[in-house]
Formats: C-alpha cells, structure tokens, sequence
C-alpha cells in the first residue's frame, strides 16, 4: 500500500516480492462469538496466513457496516467487499434465491452435501448482482420452542393451531400459516420480552438462534422438528473485490472457505450439546419428532413449493429441483 | 484517535452553530467522513440506512406516539385536566404549581416528548400560575422540569431511540421509567411545597392579575369533574397494561394509544376540524423532525463505526480509566455538557455508538443506564444556551421571556441533578419493575 | 406560493399516513385476538406507509421550521453575517439532501431493473418505495432551496420588525 515505506535493510531473504496487499471488509450480522462469527474470523485468518499477509480481510461483526438485509445489495454496490447473506432477507430482491427459505427442501444435517450441489447454481444466480459464493455456515435443525403450558410437545400441525408463532420472513410465515398456526412478527430486542410476557406462545427456527438470545429460558418447551431452517447464511464477494486477486489468491479464497467450513462443522457439534444441556438445566423439555411426524408437517406445507417456484423463476426451481434431488 | 474524535466534535459543533438544520447537517458530516476517509462508494449507503431505519418496525411507534400527544393537546383535553386537578387540589399551598407538575407527569404517559409536555402543559398552567400571583420565574422553571418527565415516564421517544441503537428491549426500557419519572415528579413537590414555605415572595398576593375574560372564562365553564381526567387515566392503565402483561408489543402500544387518543376525543366531542388540521399537521412535523433526525445521526453514525472510532475510544478508555465509576461519571458530564448544546435524540445518536459498549464492558446493566442517561438528557433540556423546553416554553406562554425561563430553570437543573444521583446511587428504583415481568 | 402550498398538502397526506399506520395496526391486534388469524400484510403496510410518511412529510416539516437548528449565534450576529451563516448551513444541508437524493435514484433504477420486492410478508415492488424516496429527496431540496431565496429576499423585513 501507500505510505510507511521501511527502508531496506539487506537482509530479505524470507520476504516476498513486494506485493501489493489486497485490502477487503466482509460484513456480518453475528457477534464474535457467535459459531457463525467465529468461522468467519477463522475464514479471515486463514486467508491472511496462506496468503502470506497478501489478503487482509476486516472481518465487522453486528451489522458493523450494513443492515443484514441489505447485504446482497451491498456487495453488488462495492459497498462491502464480501458479506454473509441470510437468503430470509435478500430473497425479495434475488427472488431465485426464495426456494432456500421454504423449511423441508433438504436434511439440515446433511448441509456439506447441499453446499456442494448448490455451489454452481448459486453462482448462476449472483453473477446476476455481480458476486460470487463462497461459502455457507450450518444453520442448525429447526425447533419449535413453546413457552404455552398447553402445547409441550409438537407432534402435528394440530398441536400449534391457533398459536402465536414468531415469524421471520414471509416464506416462513407461509410455512407456519400452512401449519395453522398464526405468525407473527416481533423485533430482535423484544423479542425476550415478548416470549416472556407470552405476547407469542412460541417460536420456530434453527435451535442456534434460540441458544444466542436464550430464549430457551422463557420458551422451554422444544420440539425438534428437524427441518432445514428457513435461510441460507452464505458468504458472498463481490465480482470487483474477485478480480483484484490474482489466480492464486483466488484458489487460496476457496481453500480457506473448504476449512472454514470444516471449522465451523466441528463447533456446531459442541455447540448443539451444550444447547442441549442448557435447556435441560432450567428445566425445559426436549422432544425429537419421529421422520412420520415430520412427513405430516412437510406434507401439510408442500403447497409452498409450487408457490415459491413461481415466485422464484427458472433459476430458482433449478436451485429447488437440485436440493429435492439429494438423499435425505 | 483522541485528536481525531476532538475534531469530528468540532466541526459538528461548527456546522451546527451556524443554523444548519441538525437533522442534515449530521447527515452531512457523516457523507463528509465516507468520502474524505473512507471510500465514496459507501455513499450508496445513504439511501439504505434511511430504507432501513423508516421501515423498521421500531420506528413505527415514534410518529404514532406523537399522534397521540397531538391529538389529546390539539383537542383541549390535555388543558381540561390541568383545570381539574388544580380544582381538586385547591386547599393545597401552591395547588397550581403541584398540578403543573401532577398534570405533566399524567400527560407524559401519553406523549413521548418532553418538549411537547411543557408546551402542552405549560401553555395552559404557566398563565394560571402568573395570574394568581406566582413568580414568573418560579412557574416557568417548574414547568420546564415537568416537560422533561414527558421523555422519562413512558412512552418515550428518548427510550426508543435509546432501544434502537443499542438494541435493549424498549418494553423493559419502558418499565424501567415508571418509577423513576413518579420519584423525580415527588421530589419537585417536595421542592415546591419547600420553597412556598419558605420563600414568601414565590406567590406574591399583590401580584394576583384581573380575570381577563374570554378563553378562560370559556375553559372554566367546561366540567371540571373526574370525567375529565379518569378517561386519561383508563387510556394510560390500558396502554401500560397492555404492555406490562404482553398482550400486545412495543409498536402496537404505540397503535392502541393513538387511536384511544382519537376516539376518547371522539367521545368527548373535541375533535373540530382545527383540532383534526393542527394534529395531522403537527404529527408530520414533529414525526419528520425526529425521523429525519434519526437518519441524519444514522449516517453519521455509520461512518464513525466504519472508521472503527467508537470501537477504539471504548477500548482507550477501558485501558486508561483507572475505576468503573470514574468512566460513568465522566461519561455523564460528556452528556451534561453535550445537553447544553443538543436535544435528546442528537445526543443518544452521537454518544451511544462510542459510550454504550464501553458501559456495558464494564458491566453496567443496560436498562438502569437507559435510564440514567435519559436524566442526563431530561437535565439538558432545561439547560441554556440550546434547552428544547426553555424555548418551547418561551414559545406557547406569549409573557415570558427567555431570560425568565432560564432563570427560572437554574434550580430545577440542581433538583434533576440530584435526582440523578439518587436514582445512580439505587439503582433498584429503575430496574425493580421491569425485573418483575 | 404554489410550492408551499402543495408541501402543505403533503403534510396532510403525511399525517394521515401516520393515523392509518394506527388503524391498521390496531387491526392487526383485534384480528389476532379475536379473529384468531392475524393479518399477514398489516405489519408491512404499516412499515412502508411511515416510510412514506416520512418523505412525504420532510419538506412540509422544513417549510414550517420543524427541523430544528441551533439559533444561538446566528440569531446574534448582524443581517449580513446571519445571511451568509444561514446560507452556508443550508448549503451543508442541500449537499446531504442531494446525495441522498442521488442513493435513493440509483436504487430506485436498480430495484426496477431487477425486479426487487420490499422486505416483508407482503410483495411490493421497491420500486415505489424508492420512488417516494425520491419525490420526497426533490420536495426536500426545493424547499431547502425556497428557504435561501427567502432568507435573502425577507431578510431585511425580518431584522426591521425585530
Ligand atoms: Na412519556
Ligand atoms: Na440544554
């Protein structure tokens, strides 16, 4: 870069040519401690040390830089380099993307597998807003988490009728009208309040997120429904920030996000247990849905797939059709 | 870093005292850092934090909640239980002075501005109090103070901002105020029943004006029974009440108030088509005010967290300050002095990013700061040169002047002041009933 | 004239967002309890009509002197000084409001391009949120600009009658 020049001192042996140092932000919504937070900082680290130091990527964490929401936009911008994209948020504007939202379409313990199938059609799709995928991170199974002494246990779609269930997203919303029960939207900072106070009988989404507000503590009640989770958190960079990088840096990029994955498998699996442990510590319950009752809930929502295929168009049913294909 | 935080202020300062509109003229200084120190193309942002921020469902309650405030002042409900009160009240020394501040704390339950309560209030009980012999300095100073319970006792606007930038739960927020904006309208009683009776020249007999006919004669004749305050009084219980037990959330309070608002107006027949044309008008004004506010210090703020000075100011200030306590105090006279210059939401955009993940590193509870540093805010209200309810005041009361109203206030910064101290020293008294829910 | 007038207009129509906003919302509340089905799109009309609210209303905001400023030096320097302060704040002012107007015009041709919906449960083209943006960014910048012309035309009126 500029400025700083060290004057030369002879003795280089082990430095590199003096090459330039590719500076680039990556924007995220997850605090560093997060499992999500943490891969992503693995992932920044790992690029900086196979790259020598050529790569230095500043890693923001909570929406440092932009709004969750708008990250696809802002990667298409250059206003960020690189970001983590929940498909929940930026499926209204890259619409083939909405299929990832629909719960049900793959096994969520199988997310390598998707990743790999997914990786061509998703770059199909982002070329489109002039980025790149990278890499995605497990979302976790979905859970419904219920904090109405009436409805312990999720067994079937008639034990949520009625209730107020969080929402997050329209696709989900969908879903959980599908469901019968009634969605409902409340923000991040009340949301403890509100499963508190009872303002909603329960949630339903990746146990990861019921674990980060601990909302296990007033909705103690899980079930373990065990379907994909309504987004796809994937990193994306931008076309522009891609092509500053030379070949080689670019096969580092890939082999950094490969070990960032497996990175970020390995503290999922610690994290789900301790997640676990924590429900049963305050005295919560912990249900795990047989594969028959998850077919009645995948049945009684599969309406959803013709809707988000014509919502999504062609590339999107190709993304649909390549998840449905997978072994579950 | 500490140079370049010096200079960011300065400039602000700068381009504020020469009458830039505040709410712009932070936008611009943000826009001014993203292209100087950071990269043009992030001027693309602009159009998506204001996307953001107008569409949260957060922000929804700001306007709603003035909508109400309007509509209960613009209707001459609010005036109707000032009336009352000091009516029910009259055997008490000084009646009109404890219902400026009785009527102000009832109306801050309903408007979530402290500016909007003094001049709501004061409108109706600065003249009374003149007329009946009160010091014009004293009746002013007072109801400057009371105006400030309008950000402290729920709703608050200054509580929602607060919960949006440093995303702590506005319903706790909310709870937390209750006691907290009742305590500080006790100690200004207490602070009016002390200095009536000791001070003779707080009331002068000799002072007391000839009725002038008209507008009052026309509110004395409307009823001054409970049926002027008790509908008030159920919208408040219904409101809080619906909050406290979870029924509904923050933003639909915020709809259940309004529209109450609307139909107890309806029912008590006010709602004239003046009353209906000055609320709609004053509802866009106020709402676009703090709105645009918001976008403005958003933008600014977004440039000093992506030129990462808050984040190293927390972490200079953790590393230098040698006790937890010392960094709080310090950090309140920043927002004291701040508050000389600036209102509420200026201040909470401009501090919070740096200050709050300093606190909360040092483990300070979060809800209790909410509050704390609302009544740093409350107390630069009523302090010169920039007080919003000093101006306000001298504003809606055509007979007082500036210089009366500031006069007047000096004591009551000295009574918030240690209302403040009070309330830092217990903090229970603020995190008490939001730890009940 | 006529840009004051039709700024007051906007006004009105901002504020009866706003009371829209009210009843809608509270519709929702009475439809998820008594009904039994919350509405799906309540809560998102609700978030774009403040939006709209919120452009719609900016410029009838500044026209009746609702964004605030700090008037303690400039009301104590001479009509000329205070001309010119008053001209460089409203310079700061305009350049902000023009960026922004220039953001909202680059999303506003993009979402048309890509066909992008709003956020939320109910599929509205950002297309015409953008849009509002944008009207309302313009509305924002003629008022700005009104607010100069008068400053130099009525100032000397203003300084006699004080
Ligand atoms: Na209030
Ligand atoms: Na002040």
């Amino acid at each position: 870069g500029c400025g700083g020049s060290t004057p030369s001192n002879g003795n280089e042996s082990n430095d590199k040519p003096a090459g330039e140092v590719v500076a680039m932000t990556f924007n995220h919504a997850f605090t560093e401690q997060d499992s999500r937070g943490k891969t992503y900082q693995f992932f920044a680290d790992k690029v900086k040390e196979l790259s020598d130091g050529t790569i230095d990527i500043q890693v923001y964490p909570t929406e440092g830089l932009v709004k969750n929401q708008e990250a696809l936009k802002a990667v298409m911008t250059n206003t960020v380099d690189m970001a983590a994209c929940p498909t929940s948020l930026n499926s209204n504007e890259a619409k083939a993307l909405a299929p990832l939202d629909v719960p049900g379409l793959f096994n969520p313990r199988k997310w390598r597998e998707a990743n790999e199938a997914i990786t061509p059609i998703m770059n199909e799709i982002l070329a489109e807003y002039k980025q790149r995928y990278l890499f995605a991170t497990d979302e976790g199974e979905t859970i419904f988490y219920i904090n109405n002494k009436n409805a312990r246990e999720v067994h079937s779609p008639a034990d949520i009728k009625g209730l107020r269930i969080r929402d997050h997203g329209m696709w989900i919303g969908k879903t959980l009208e599908a469901w019968g029960a009634s969605p409902m939207t409340v923000v991040p900072a009340d949301v403890a309040v509100a499963f508190d106070r009872g303002t909603v009988d329960g949630g339903y989404t990746g146990w990861p997120f019921v674990y980060n507000f601990k909302l296990f503590e007033s909705a103690p009640n899980i079930s373990v429904l065990g379907l994909s989770n309504s987004t796809w958190q994937y990193v994306s960079i931008s076309d522009a920030a891609w092509q500053k990088l030379s070949k080689e840096q670019q096969e580092i990029m890939l082999e950094a996000a490969e070990l960032a994955m497996d990175y970020n498998e390995g503290l999922m699996e610690d994290y789900e247990a301790s997640f676990y442990e924590a429900v049963e510590s305050v005295g919560g319950t912990v249900y795990r849905c047989t594969d028959e009752e998850r077919a009645v809930f995948m049945e009684a929502s599969k309406g959803l797939y013709e809707e988000v295929a014509a919502y999504s168009g062609e590339k999107g049913v190709k993304l649909m059709e390549t998840l449905r294909a997978l072994p579950w | 870093m500490l140079w370049m935080t010096g200079l960011i202020f300065l400039i602000l300062i700068l381009i504020l005292f020469i009458g830039t509109p505040i709410s712009l003229g932070l936008g611009f200084l943000g826009m001014a850092g993203i292209m100087l120190f950071l990269n043009p193309n992030l001027l693309s942002q602009l159009c998506l934090i204001t996307y953001t921020q107008a569409t949260s469902v957060t922000t929804l309650m700001i306007p709603l909640f003035i909508l109400m405030a309007e509509l209960l002042a613009n209707s001459g409900v609010a005036s109707d239980m000032f009336d009352t009160i000091a009516r029910k009240l009259k055997m008490l020394p000084g009646n009109l002075a404890i219902s400026s501040i009785v009527a102000s704390a009832i109306f801050s339950a309903v408007c979530g501005s402290a500016p909007a309560t003094a001049a709501t209030i004061g409108t109706i009980s600065i003249p009374s109090m003149i007329q009946k012999g009160y010091d014009a300095k004293f009746a002013a100073g007072l109801q400057a103070a009371g105006g400030t319970l309008g950000i402290l006792i729920p709703p608050s606007i200054t509580f929602i901002m607060f919960g949006i930038i440093t995303e702590t739960s506005i319903v706790e927020l909310f709870m937390a105020g209750i006691i907290p904006g009742i305590f500080l309208a006790g100690l200004l009683i207490l602070y009016v029943l002390i200095r009536i009776k000791l001070d003779p020249r707080a009331i002068d007999p000799t002072k007391i004006k000839q009725q002038e006919p008209g507008i009052i004669d026309e509110r004395k004749e409307r009823r001054h029974d409970l049926v002027s305050v008790l509908p008030i009084l159920v919208l408040i219980i219904v409101v809080l009440g619906l909050l406290y037990t979870g029924i509904v959330t923050a933003t639909e309070s915020a709809a259940v108030g309004s529209i109450g608002a609307f139909l107890l107006v309806v029912c008590r027949r006010r709602l004239s088509l003046d009353c209906m044309r000055m609320t709609l008008l004053n509802t866009t004004k106020n709402s676009c005010m703090i709105l645009f506010l918001m976008f403005g210090g958003l933008v600014f703020a977004f440039f000093l967290s992506a030129y990462g000075l808050p984040q190293e100011l927390a972490g200079y200030v953790i590393a230098v300050s040698p006790n937890r306590w010392i960094t709080y105090i310090v950090v309140m006279i920043v927002l004291l002095i701040l508050g000389c210059f600036l209102e509420p939401v200026g201040i909470l955009m401009i501090t919070m990013p740096f200050i709050f993940p300093t606190l909360t590193a040092m483990d300070f509870d979060p809800i209790w700061l909410g509050v704390t540093v609302t009544i740093a805010c409350c107390i630069g209200m009523i302090t010169p040169p920039v007080g919003m309810n000093l101006f306000v005041l001298k504003g809606a009361v055509p007979e007082l002047t500036l210089e009366t109203v500031i006069k007047g206030a000096v004591p009551m910064v000295l009574i918030l002041l240690a209302g403040l101290v009070i309330l830092t020293v217990f903090p229970g008294i603020s995190t008490w009933l939001p730890s009940t829910m | 004239m006529l840009l004051k007038k039709f700024t007051t207009i906007l006004g009105y129509v901002s504020g009866f967002m706003i009371f829209l906003t009210g009843v809608i919302m509270l519709y929702d509340v009475f439809a998820r309890y008594f009904l039994g089905s919350p509405s799906v799109w309540a809560q998102s009309i609700s978030q774009y009509l403040i939006l709209a609210a919120a452009f719609f209303g900016t410029s009838y905001c500044l026209q009746s002197g609702g964004h605030v400023h700090v008037e303690i030096l400039v009301d104590r320097v001479r009509p000329l000084p205070r001309r010119i302060l008053f001209t460089l704040g409203y310079l700061f002012a305009l350049i902000f409001a023009a960026a922004l107007l220039k953001s909202c015009w680059e999303y506003a041709v993009m979402a048309y391009q890509f066909a992008w919906d709003a956020q939320g449960n109910l599929p509205l083209p950002s297309v015409i949120l953008y849009g509002i943006m944008v009207f309302g960014s313009v509305m924002l910048i003629l008022t700005l600009l009104a607010r100069v012309v008068e400053i130099w035309r009525k100032g000397e009126e203003k300084e006699a009658e004080k």
